[in-house]
């Protein structure tokens, strides 16, 4: 008997303005290419291919629309014995024609129910976090979108809060597409092999439920499509960036409330489960372990790992209280574990001498990043830059979280925390290398799918929460995840999902609840809610866009001292100031300019330029911002040790490395 | 800096008040050695040798009162933050009583009282000299966006209009450093750090003063001055030292107008190695 799985995991969409699209990159930001010539990892793929890389010619269509990225999702086979442990260093992928246990594959049937929960969820809280969440807070826990009720699960709000296109299920020998839209059926891959339509799904979309919607860059037609690529493997593409707003009693629109909140406006992203069923030429049918998708925004710097990753969050959530490595942490961190330098201490080293490229790091500053990143594998750690971990700020405890340069990561922290910090799993292997005990060698390696649930999840933001780009701090809840993974056979990190009866939706009622919360029991439960589709989106900034307008540099929150000092929010994820290739000469960078720029974002204040100083602008204008990529992979001649903005359609002018002020 | 990495809790306010100091004495290097620059002088650097009671360069005997007699005991040895070394940096830090009369000059340094009244013979001198001065000779700008009040950190112009620019330098790092008059003055808002401060309004003076008076000092690491042959601690201090002379010579080639490439990592790289000797049971040995 065999083990199936989809991979990866959590697959991450991406929303552009073009029909055309390109795929999730496969291979992890911060690691060398495969060989010689390869550029580095991070960049997305080619569609239609099965690992070439884009180039600059790739991230826009022909006229000028910037193009989505697909999350594309494969299904692996295991054997049965030894899925209780992980990495399993194994599994093979399973495609249409591909000879199972003595059948042959003839089909797959995926079913995919992306959602967006956003308008009827919480209020981040800025101070609190998570924490807002905890009993005791329940008083200053403020629903989004209070002029529809309170209660997040009543019928009636969810229906006009909840955008719910409904499961649609596609074949992988299916050559169309099939849209989360509100005109396409329905649908799911039922346990007999077939498509079943569900002509009763109450699909939920705010021109449905309220009229004379703001629409000043259309309307929420859709969620995004499926597609499936020949040999049966699913694309999930996100939609179209669309944000939408309410008007009000007077016939103006909902004002932006701020940064991360605002009542009244909708946006087109979401998340929701991803499943598969494969159909036999004998006609029997085996299901497989499910994934998740989540759609969001662009990748503006594919290539430039976050100091603390998505994946680094996960896995310490893992190791920490879900028992993953016990050779890592049983208890407490082991001190006779030896991390492997090239997987989980080189990964890091690199991403520190990545961040000049979306940041204005002073020369010396990035000199010494650049020595960071030259450690190798057999370098006597007294002999680095790093001796000691001198200036690695300390995550243990609520000890260094508010201390600011020279301790590093020189970003801004999670809600509550001033300062960033390295996940305690990473710093602890930072602290094993400073001792000499860190391996040069590789560590167990990886099964294919293994290495794409790593690889997507570390080309993701993790680190400041607040909200975040992709998901939040609910990734530290171990109650996300399925516990029992050993005994189910799914293989770590999946989300723990609520089965969904599609033969029980009636067109009177939403089939969604209000779905999970943090801290919170479910009814007639002693966990939270198993999560729903949307159930992770619904945590991050509503819209999207004036979230990640704002958050180029801030001051420190809480500022006690009224310090003035800027610093960078997710300068990985969210460029603030990029080297353009059209202004290198002769191999020379040219000057830094803002990523986001050009008419509607000069301030005289610091503290707010890079930005658009009218949030709408953010919602009209995301699109025009370019991406910054390796130089190899750039139309011309580029140097592969250049990492630079292209197909940018914004202009401006020069700025001066940090530190830098606001004004007050 | 062998103090400050003595200390554990970096959270402490004594860590932090030092730490400043550290990051402002690196800017006072950086502003002595342009002016230095502006009169033609090539700053030179080397491995000090530190230990015993004598502070280098300042005679206390001769300011009145002494002030000796009250920051005792004080050593100069290089040792973790103790009351030793906190005593050590008042009396380098000490600030000139303001007695506004001419300070007495002197051709050897070591007749001073105070690093203050040196330096009011060096206003003096430059005062003398300044037909000689010389704008955009070698000059280092490494600080200028953390101190966005401040309005030039180099000299730039000759003569007069130089002298002017070589005296707001040597006025920052007074001001910064023993403090103005008796101490109890603070740092002028053009001289404090814009970007990453710490009771910016704290003269060196005044912090140390601070520290002295805390009803504990912070908790620090020990080490032995000579560790064994080969044990960790003895290459540490290697490493210190090996790393601390190529410093010496980066300071070298930056205010010696070959860009001092290398400063920034090598610079880091002192805080690390001292870091490392006081984990590994080592007194940093500089030389």
């Amino acid at each position: 008997m065999s083990v199936f799985r989809v991979h990866p995991a959590i697959g991450i969409a991406r929303v552009g303005t073009s029909d055309e699209f390109y795929l999730a990159p496969e291979t992890m930001a911060g690691v060398d290419g495969a060989g010689p010539g390869e550029p580095a990892g991070g960049l997305p793929i080619k569609a239609g291919t099965e690992r070439v890389p884009i180039t600059s010619a790739d991230l826009r269509d022909r006229y000028g629309a910037m193009k989505r990225q697909a999350a594309r999702f494969r299904i692996f086979r295991y054997p049965d014995e030894g899925q209780d442990r992980y990495p399993t260093g194994v599994g093979e992928e399973v495609t249409i024609g591909s000879e199972v246990d003595g059948k042959r594959v003839a089909d797959v049937i995926w079913t995919v129910h992306v959602a967006n929960k956003k308008s009827n969820n919480y209020w981040t809280n800025t101070l609190l976090g998570v924490h807002v969440f905890e009993p005791e807070n329940a008083s200053v826990l403020k629903v989004r979108n209070p002029q529809e009720g309170d209660d997040p699960d009543n019928p009636a709000r969810i229906r006009r809060l909840v955008i719910d296109p409904g499961p649609r299920a596609i074949r992988g020998t299916d050559e169309g597409v099939v849209r989360f839209d509100k005109a396409t059926r329905a649908s799911f891959g039922a346990p007999g092999g077939e498509i079943e339509p569900v002509p009763a799904y109450p699909k939920s979309f705010p021109d449905l439920s309220y009229t004379g919607m703001y629409t000043p860059a259309g309307n929420i037609e859709t969620l995004g499509e499926l597609r499936t690529e020949p040999d049966g493997r699913l694309l999930v593409l996100a939609a179209h960036g669309i944000a939408c707003g309410l008007l009000q009693a007077d016939g103006t629109p909902y004002p932006f409330l701020g940064d991360v909140e605002s009542d009244g406006w909708f946006d087109d992203l979401g998340d929701g489960p991803v499943s598969a069923l494969l159909v036999f030429e004998d006609g029997t049918v085996q299901d497989v372990h499910g994934a998740w998708v989540v759609s969001t925004d662009p990748g503006f710097a594919p290539q430039i790992r976050n100091i603390v990753t998505l994946w680094d969050e996960v896995y310490d959530t893992w190791v920490r209280h879900l028992d993953l490595a016990r050779e890592v942490f049983d208890g407490r961190f082991q001190d006779a574990y030896r991390p492997s330098f090239p997987d989980e201490l080189q990964p890091l080293f690199r991403a520190v001498s990545l961040q000049r490229w979306t940041t204005n790091l002073p020369e010396r500053a990035i000199d010494a990043h650049e020595a960071v990143a030259a450690i190798g594998p057999n370098d006597p750690p007294d002999e680095t830059i790093l001796t000691g971990l001198a200036y690695i700020r300390d995550p243990n405890g609520d000890r260094e979280q508010g201390l600011g340069p020279p301790l590093m990561p020189l970003s801004l922290g999670d809600t509550g925390d001033q300062f960033l910090s390295v996940s305690l799993t990473q710093y602890f292997f930072l602290q094993q290398w400073d001792r000499g005990l860190a391996s040069p060698d590789p560590g167990p390696p990886l099964g294919p799918g293994e290495y794409l649930d790593r690889a997507t999840m570390a080309n993701c933001l993790g680190g400041r929460f607040a909200p975040g780009i992709e998901l939040t701090f609910i990734v530290r809840d171990p109650w996300i995840y399925e516990h029992d993974w050993r005994a189910i056979g799914c293989g770590p990190f999946r989300i723990r999902a609520r089965p969904l009866d599609y033969r029980q939706a009636e067109a009177s009622r939403p089939f969604l609840t209000g779905g999970y919360v943090p801290l919170h029991d479910a009814p007639h439960a002693l966990t939270p809610a198993r999560f729903e589709p949307g159930d992770i989106t619904k945590f991050m900034a509503i819209p999207w866009h004036t979230d990640y307008n704002s958050c180029a540099v801030h001051p420190v929150w809480p500022n006690p001292t009224n310090a003035t000092a800027l610093y960078w929010s997710w300068p990985a994820q969210r460029p603030v100031t990029v080297h353009r290739a059209e202004d290198v000469r002769d191999g020379q960078l040219g000057p830094w300019r803002y990523s986001v720029r050009g008419p509607g974002t000069e301030s005289t204040n610091l503290a707010d330029t890079g930005r658009y100083q009218n949030m709408l602008d953010a919602v009209l204008n995301w699109h025009a911002i370019g991406f910054v990529i390796q130089g190899s992979a750039i139309e011309g001649d580029y140097s592969a040790d250049q990492f630079l903005e292209v197909a940018s359609r914004l202009d401006a002018p020069e700025i001066h490395p940090w530190p830098m002020n606001e004004t007050t | 800096m062998a103090a400050l990495y003595s200390i554990r809790d970096r959270r402490s306010d004594a860590y932090q008040l030092v730490q400043d100091v550290v990051h402002e004495e690196m800017l006072h290097v950086q502003l002595a050695s342009n002016v230095a620059n502006a009169f033609g002088l090539a700053p030179r650097f080397a491995p000090p040798v530190y230990g015993g009671p004598t502070v280098p360069h300042i005679d206390f005997a001769l300011d009145v009162p002494n002030p000796t007699e009250l920051y005792t005991p004080y050593s100069t040895a290089i040792g973790p933050l103790d009351l030793e070394r906190v005593n050590t940096m008042c009396l380098i830090e000490y600030p000139e009583w303001d007695t506004d009369r001419s300070p007495d000059l002197h051709e050897d340094s070591a007749e001073y009282g105070s690093i203050a009244e040196f330096y009011d013979a060096v206003r003096a001198g430059m005062f003398e000299l300044r037909a000689h001065l010389r704008g955009g000779v070698n000059q280092v700008d490494e600080f200028r966006f953390y101190y966005n009040d401040f309005p030039g950190m180099t000299i730039v112009h000759d003569g007069d209009e130089g002298y002017r620019e070589a005296i707001r330098l040597i006025d920052l790092i007074t001001d910064q450093g023993e403090g103005q008059s008796q101490g109890d003055t603070g740092v002028a808002p053009q001289h404090q750090n814009t970007a990453d401060g710490f009771e910016e309004s704290w003269s060196h003076f005044k912090r140390f003063t601070v520290i002295r008076d805390m009803a504990r000092l912070p908790a620090t690491y020990t080490g032995a001055a000579d560790p064994p042959p080969g044990s960790p601690g003895r290459r540490a201090q290697e490493i210190l030292v090996a790393d601390f002379a190529a410093f010496m010579q980066t300071l070298e080639s930056l205010f010696g107008g070959d860009g001092g490439a290398g400063f920034g990592v090598r610079m880091a790289k002192i805080g690390g190695d001292i870091v490392t000797c006081w984990r590994r049971g080592a007194i940093p040995r500089f030389a």
